[in-house]
């Protein structure tokens, strides 16, 4: 993702830690998106999408799964709650598993989530 | 704590701070919380909007569209914005050095001392994730928040590197540069309930010798034509306008004028028996009286082509 510039050649030469940010990890055979690629880049997505309640999205990252049907196809979704694209989850049929990142959550959060009645149309950018 | 007041612990400066009983006045009250909002991530209005109806009291920051001064919140580290990376907690004058710095989109760009990130990630919205940044920091373990936060904010054009500043190696050269140095942070300082001021977590005595290392590195390490920043959150002239000095004395630097419309003291003409190249007038002291955040120090430096 970075720009051609003629001084990129460069920087290989240096004791680099890391490069940009981890848009997919590797599980077994299959390319996970990370929950950060898809808060970036999961509102150009048209499908795979699960919109959930405040509530849920609570029980999902509490209890790490919640069990419902969702319009999607199996494998791994974008999860929106409030228009705002939270992150990666696994869909698996009848099963809803959160992939977000550990410590993403603080009581506050749900607090602010479960306050925040706003219906906005259409995702973030 | 130290039993000092702020006029007690300040006074070496009350000859150069203007007003000086309002600065020390001032300390008493505690730092107001600001919130950047990042756009890499969410549009002004919309991080805005979530606030407001959650009763967040938000005041816009003057000619900054992305600060907003929260009146009623303590804990922005708490708020789902924060972890969802639509806003930062960051002081008014942090900004105003990425500000004053101005990369542009495309640019190749170097900061220096970048851990926690809060600047880099600033750095990459104003770029809008495009060109590259260079984030360095000495200290390995401060690279863990400095790529918690990279993470959490969006930020796609950062490579993460770790070298003592003042012996980067000169193989790249830089477009724009941030040398946000170590500090003795007396910017930070606020009093207590009794109005006593808390310990600076360093000595200003050792650090400006290392701060000249990084400057004159960074100045080495820019493209003819670039510019960089250099900033402080302290009021020290030892660690602020002396540094400057001792570049402008061993390069053909050039102090520029900073073009933002917040209110600010100039880089002063004089301190003990040291007088400063006039140029040096043109550097930004933020003192909390005059702009109520972290004291700072910003001094806009080009190499010219
Ligand atoms: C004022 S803080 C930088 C804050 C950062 N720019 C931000 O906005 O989040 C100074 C940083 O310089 C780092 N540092 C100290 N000595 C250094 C050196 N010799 N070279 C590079 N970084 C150094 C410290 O680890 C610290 O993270």
């Amino acid at each position: 993702m970075l720009n051609k510039d003629h001084r990129l050649p460069s920087l290989a030469s240096l004791r680099v830690q890391t490069v940009g940010l981890p848009l997919l990890r590797r599980i077994k055979a299959h390319l996970k998106p990370t929950s950060v690629a898809l808060q970036l880049f999961g509102s150009h997505a048209s499908k795979n999408i699960v919109s959930l309640e405040p509530e849920q999205l609570g029980d999902l990252a509490e209890r790490k799964e919640i069990r419902g049907e969702f319009a999607c196809s199996p494998g791994y979704v974008i999860v929106v709650t409030n228009s705002v694209i939270v992150g990666c989850a696994l869909f698996l049929p009848g099963r809803l598993i959160s992939q977000f990142p550990r410590h993403m959550f603080t009581d506050q959060t749900w607090n602010d989530l479960l306050q925040s009645k706003e219906k906005e149309k259409g995702l973030p950018r | 704590m130290t039993n000092q007041t702020p006029e007690q612990y300040f006074s070496p400066y009350s000859q150069i701070i203007p007003d000086f009983s309002a600065f020390c006045r001032k300390l008493s009250n505690p730092l107001p919380v600001h919130l950047r909002f990042n756009t890499l991530k969410a549009t002004v209005n919309q991080t805005r909007l979530r606030l407001e109806r959650r009763g967040l009291n938000l005041l816009p920051e003057k000619s900054v569209s992305i600060v907003f001064r929260a009146k009623n919140l303590t804990q922005p580290g708490h708020l789902i914005e924060f972890s969802l990376g639509h806003l930062h907690s960051q002081a008014l004058s942090s900004v105003m050095s990425g500000l004053a710095l101005g990369p542009k989109p495309g640019d190749v760009v170097l900061d220096l001392c970048a851990a926690p990130g809060g600047k880099t990630s600033l750095l990459a919205q104003l770029m809008e994730n495009r060109g590259l940044i260079v984030a360095n920091d000495r200290y390995p373990n401060r690279l863990i928040p400095l790529h918690s936060n990279l993470k959490r904010l969006g930020v796609t054009n950062t490579v993460t590197l770790c070298y003592p500043g003042q012996h980067f190696p000169k193989r790249l050269r830089f477009d724009r540069i941030l040398v946000d140095v170590p500090c003795s942070a007396e910017g930070t300082l606020r009093g207590a309930a009794n109005s006593n001021i808390r310990q600076p977590y360093q000595s200003g005595n050792k650090l400006p010798g290392l701060q000249r290392d990084l400057l004159l590195r960074a100045f080495d390490l820019l493209e003819p034509g670039g510019t960089l920043l250099y900033s402080t959150c302290t009021y020290n002239p030892d660690e602020n306008e002396s540094v400057v000095q001792s570049l402008l004395e061993n390069r053909q630097a050039k102090v520029q004028p900073i073009s933002l419309d917040l209110p600010h003291s100039p880089g002063l003409e004089q301190w003990k028996e040291i007088t400063y190249d006039a140029t040096i007038q043109q550097c930004w002291r933020i003192y909390p009286h005059q702009l109520d955040t972290v004291g700072f120090f910003l001094a806009r430096v080009a190499r010219e082509s």
